[in-house]
């Protein structure tokens, strides 16, 4: 029996191969099948070998499908490869058979390409298993069991060095990548504190240091020196940082930093603080937690200087009837610790979300840059900044809080701690 | 590359072990000490004033 060996990639029907059917339905038995056609151009007119198989089958003409013709007899590739569906397309001619002229496009179709088998989209892998004439099988990693000797490695392809060498490089880059953010979050840490423990040190001995019975604030304004000790009770007593005049990086890296210029503590105006939020301490980390009436405390040389965060401006409002009310702000005389500002101070509220560029909100009237009020009716603020939203510049988050008492320091216990930092919630 | 590296180390497997253990962190301590340092104040997300 004939069986056409068949690679699917390159198939290319021949009239020769299906001699036998041609003959066997064509009237001039013996010669050729179809003289003016090409048989190289024999070709599926549907769009895909199924497809072929399929009409072939409905056409119902006396095809060898299932017969005994010679190619439509099981081919390698079982019951729907493309020579079995050839053959039954051949033999599925008109019963008087094909005279030559007629019209057989109807039939074969126009515009025949043998190249059509090698379509994209015909898979050859799918119509056979892998096997020794498959195109990805690699003999040469095979070597028959006696032959004793296993052909040397062969050295890598330039090329497939390159590709190594490129994704060493690329791995290497991610890894430096998540150093840096190592670096930022933790590494950072550790530096920041060190500076900070040397100018909280400094500030320290400065304080220790009486020039004379009567103690008076006196800063050292130089850039990067600590000038004061900020508080944040409800972070906790152990919540302290030296705050470092100036805010450039390396102020920054330090501690929190005094904005040049701004309000010195306790004093008229508006004392403004940057502080980090991600890395190098962060010292401003869980500034969004604050809430209003928290207090927030600023310790000089003989001063502790009480400020409490101001209404939120949805507080404002019902300030005396809710949140005023509540036992975190309302002190001994039920009255709240803290009252919304007024007048130009309205917008001054205890916390804010801006644009980078509004450096209005460390005026020393917010929002009002250039303003006056009368020297008894200016406030004592206090205006913490920092980066929002945790690790990105879009935004700054801004916390006002207004000054609400001044402890002097007792000069016999300069260490003793005022009330309000005891308000740990 | 690191192949490369691996192969230019000398002597043993231990001794080269060693050797690479000691490469990376010199590079570890370089990038935390030098460069990260340097990079930090260029990358957005230390602004913290407002105005600035």
């Amino acid at each position: 029996m004939f069986i056409p060996k068949v690679d699917e990639t390159e198939f290319i029907p021949r009239v020769e191969d299906f001699g036998a059917v041609s003959q066997g339905t064509t009237p001039a038995a013996g010669g050729p099948v179809y003289p003016d056609r090409d048989p190289d151009d024999y070709q599926p007119r549907h769009g895909s070998i199924a497809d072929l198989g399929g009409a072939a089958a409905s056409a119902g003409g006396p095809g060898p499908i299932g017969g005994p013709g010679p190619v439509g007899a099981p081919g390698p590739v079982g019951g729907v490869g493309p020579v079995n569906s050839i053959g039954a397309r051949l033999g599925a001619g008109p019963p008087g058979g094909y005279q030559a002229g007629d019209d057989r496009t109807e039939y074969f179709g126009s515009g025949f390409d043998s190249a059509s088998f090698d379509r994209p989209e015909f898979d050859s892998t799918g119509f056979t298993s892998p096997g020794f004439d498959s195109p990805g099988f690699d003999s040469t990693r095979f070597e028959p069991l006696d032959s004793g000797t296993r052909p040397p490695i062969p050295a890598p392809r330039s090329g497939r060095t390159a590709l190594h060498t490129i994704g060493e490089v690329l791995i290497t880059c991610g890894m430096v990548v998540l150093l840096f953010v190592v670096y930022e979050l933790y590494i950072t840490d550790i530096f920041s504190a060190q500076k900070q423990a040397s100018a909280t040190t400094s500030l320290d001995k400065e304080w220790d240091t009486v020039t004379g019975p009567v103690r008076t604030n006196h800063y050292d304004l130089t850039d990067g020196h600590g000038i004061a000790k900020l508080y944040i009770p409800a972070f906790g007593q152990d919540y302290v940082f030296t705050v470092i005049e100036g805010t450039t990086q390396n102020d920054l890296a330090i501690g929190p930093g005094h904005y040049p210029g701004s309000a010195l503590p306790g004093q008229p105006g508006d004392m403004a603080v940057a502080g980090h939020r991600v890395g190098e301490g962060a010292p401003f980390d869980d500034l969004g937690l604050v809430q209003s009436c928290d207090a927030i405390l600023v310790e000089t040389q003989t001063d502790w200087y009480v400020y409490r965060t101001l209404p939120m401006a949805n507080e404002v409002a019902g300030w005396t009837t809710d949140k005023g009310r509540t036992t975190q702000c309302a002190g001994a005389n039920g009255e709240a610790k803290v009252q919304p500002l007024g007048g130009l101070y309205s917008q001054t509220v205890g916390r804010e979300i801006v644009l980078p560029t509004e450096g209005d909100v460390v005026a020393p009237i917010p929002h009002h840059p250039g303003a006056k009020v009368s020297a008894g009716q200016e406030a004592s603020l206090l205006t913490l900044t920092t980066c929002n939203p945790k690790f990105s510049a879009a935004q700054r988050m801004i916390l006002h809080a207004v000054l609400v008492k001044d402890w002097k320091k007792d000069a016999k216990d300069p260490n003793k701690m005022p009330p309000e930092m005891k308000e740990t919630s | 590359m690191y192949g490369w590296i691996w192969r230019h180390l000398p002597g043993p497997v231990a001794v080269r072990i060693a050797l690479a253990v000691v490469l990376v962190v010199g590079v570890v301590a370089l990038l935390f000490f030098v460069v990260f340092p340097f990079v930090d104040p260029l990358l957005p997300f230390n602004d913290v004033t407002a105005g600035g």
